[in-house]
């Protein structure tokens, strides 16, 4: 039965409260006061992907130090760099690359992948979120062993510029939580989202110095490194391990886009909170 | 003291599957109680609830029946507020427990006791609650040391015991049920019905979409017919089963 009438087509009374601040910021206030939720389901995720495996999470560990291994003396010598200060800094660069692009891409797949639960009890949505940023941090805890080996071989050690990773750490995980959130919502309406990041995502990955040293880059060319937001993202958590502190670009450019984040985060989450079980 | 105020409640599931138009064709022949339309920006919307209002209050004991596609499970979802309404108003005084899969959670690879306690968060219990109805819920499981084994290692009918046991923990106001619970052995099932009925008697509004006559006659105090996504019947469970074979 089609019901195309007038009255059908006429915006009905709308009552707002599916997208009012309040219902909005109480997803996200009681989202991280179920802690015991969102770990216990984060530490699920790892050990259902490891459970009866020897080494469980620490194959992560293995395979992330045979490759920093492997591409450490071969890119030193391509590009000509002496090994103990390439090699930390490729270690440290893939250790939070890994992080924040797993970060981005199971964001996407954060709310679709638990659509049963969604779809069965009434969870702050923020939970599901929270579960997917603590496996990843569970991960990259892991994966941190490499980077502990490296220094240790190389005789990097912790200065007290290191403290400055804690602040870094903290900008990085806000504005992960404010992009992975809109991220999320974005993708369970469009389904094509996550793949579209992903691949672009593998571009990023060269443009950013990872593989290579900033310094490479010279004149005018240079801009490509400053005006890449992950570059930034990546030096104020790298910097710190590396015994020296970020620059102020660096800061100022991290925490603008962490503000920036959570304005569009709010604006989106308040807008769009109530539709994502009805997109699943 | 629960009560439950549903007021003019509509639902629309846009459909964004690709080829609306064609698709919308194909749906157009009405092969179920839902309706399709066409929202204000023209696009293709299951219409799963139209205008529904419904006030239930202590003591109300619901059963929900209609044809398939009524808008029955949506009704169940609202309530649990799975679905917030974009149109209407759904107020609810109470803690909600919907019971609607009791498996909901259950990791395969994680042992009882973990499953336990992961149910119970689900349920919004604390840790720490949880760890004082551990033990009661153990022993209705009749378990045992089954409970430090991976639920992947259990038969189905221990599965159920435990998914039945941990789901069952938390005593709710307003209790929601899509469709009846069976669990296990002919031992086991006079006990989960025991448990069950207490369940149903401790909460203060209790509903249930189902089509099983029986549970409906022993259950309910007034039963609701739904299609087309609205209330279209109410009354008496006599009268609206009547009135129900009929209708069908």
């Amino acid at each position: 039965m089609t019901d195309t009438s007038e009255a059908a087509r006429a915006p009905a009374a709308r009552d707002f409260a599916w997208r009012s601040w309040p219902r909005a910021i109480a997803d996200l206030k009681d989202g991280l006061a179920s802690r015991a939720l969102w770990s216990s389901m984060g530490w699920q995720d790892i050990r259902q992907r490891y459970r009866r495996s020897m080494l469980g999470p620490f194959w992560l560990t293995l395979s992330m130090g045979l490759m920093v291994g492997g591409m450490g003396v071969i890119y030193a010598a391509i590009f000509n760099q002496p090994v103990e200060r390439y090699m930390p800094h490729l270690t440290l660069g893939l250790l939070f690359w890994n992080y924040l692009t797993s970060l981005i891409n199971e964001s996407g797949t954060t709310f679709v992948m638990a659509e049963h639960v969604i779809k069965q009890i009434r969870i702050p949505y923020s939970v599901y979120l929270l579960r997917t940023i603590w496996r990843n941090t569970l991960i990259l805890a892991h994966n941190f062993v490499v980077f502990v080996i490296v220094a240790v071989v190389f005789g990097v050690y912790p200065t007290w510029a290191t403290l400055l990773f804690i602040p870094a750490f903290a900008v990085f995980v806000l504005t992960s939580f404010a992009v992975g959130l809109v991220f999320g919502m974005i993708s369970a309406r469009f389904r094509d989202i996550p793949q579209i990041i992903a691949s672009l995502l593998q571009v990023v990955f060269f443009i950013t110095p990872i593989l290579w040293t900033p310094d490479t880059l010279q004149g005018r060319r240079a801009i490509l490194i400053e005006w890449n937001p992950f570059w930034h993202f990546l030096e104020i958590l790298r910097a710190p391990w590396l015994g020296h502190a970020p620059s102020a670009l660096n800061w100022i450019v991290s925490l603008s886009l962490c503000g920036l984040s959570w304005l569009i985060m709010l604006v989106f989450f308040r807008r769009f909170r109530s539709r994502i079980s009805f997109w699943l | 003291m629960a009560e439950i105020r549903v007021t003019n409640v509509s639902l629309e599931f846009p459909l964004y599957s690709g080829g609306s138009r064609s698709i919308k064709k194909v749906l157009l022949r009405r092969s179920s109680g839902g309706k399709i339309a066409r929202d204000a920006a023209d696009r293709v919307v299951v219409r799963a609830l139209d205008g529904l209002n419904l006030t239930l209050r202590h003591g109300d004991r619901v059963g929900l029946i209609g044809p398939n596609g009524a808008g029955k499970t949506t009704l169940l979802r609202l309530l649990a507020g799975v679905y917030e309404p974009h149109n209407g108003t759904v107020e609810l005084d109470g803690r909600v427990s919907p019971l609607f899969d009791i498996m909901l959670g259950i990791d395969p690879e994680a042992t009882g006791w973990e499953n336990i306690y992961f149910r119970g968060l689900f349920l919004g219990l604390t840790p720490n609650e949880i760890r004082a109805k551990t033990p009661e819920i153990a022993e209705f499981s009749e378990l045992g040391d089954y409970l430090h084994m991976p639920v992947r290692t259990y038969s189905a009918g221990m599965m159920i015991r435990l998914a039945f046991a941990a789901s069952t923990a938390v005593r709710p106001d307003i209790l929601l049920m899509d469709e009846w619970i069976g669990a296990g052995d002919a031992h086991f099932l006079r006990k989960a019905e025991d448990r069950l009925h207490s369940l149903v008697d401790a909460a203060s509004i209790m509903v249930i979409a189902t089509h099983a006559p029986d549970i409906l006659r022993n259950l309910c105090n007034r039963l609701l017919l739904v299609d087309q996504g609205r209330v279209a019947m109410e009354g008496s469970v006599e009268d609206v089963l009547a009135a129900y074979a009929k209708y069908a």
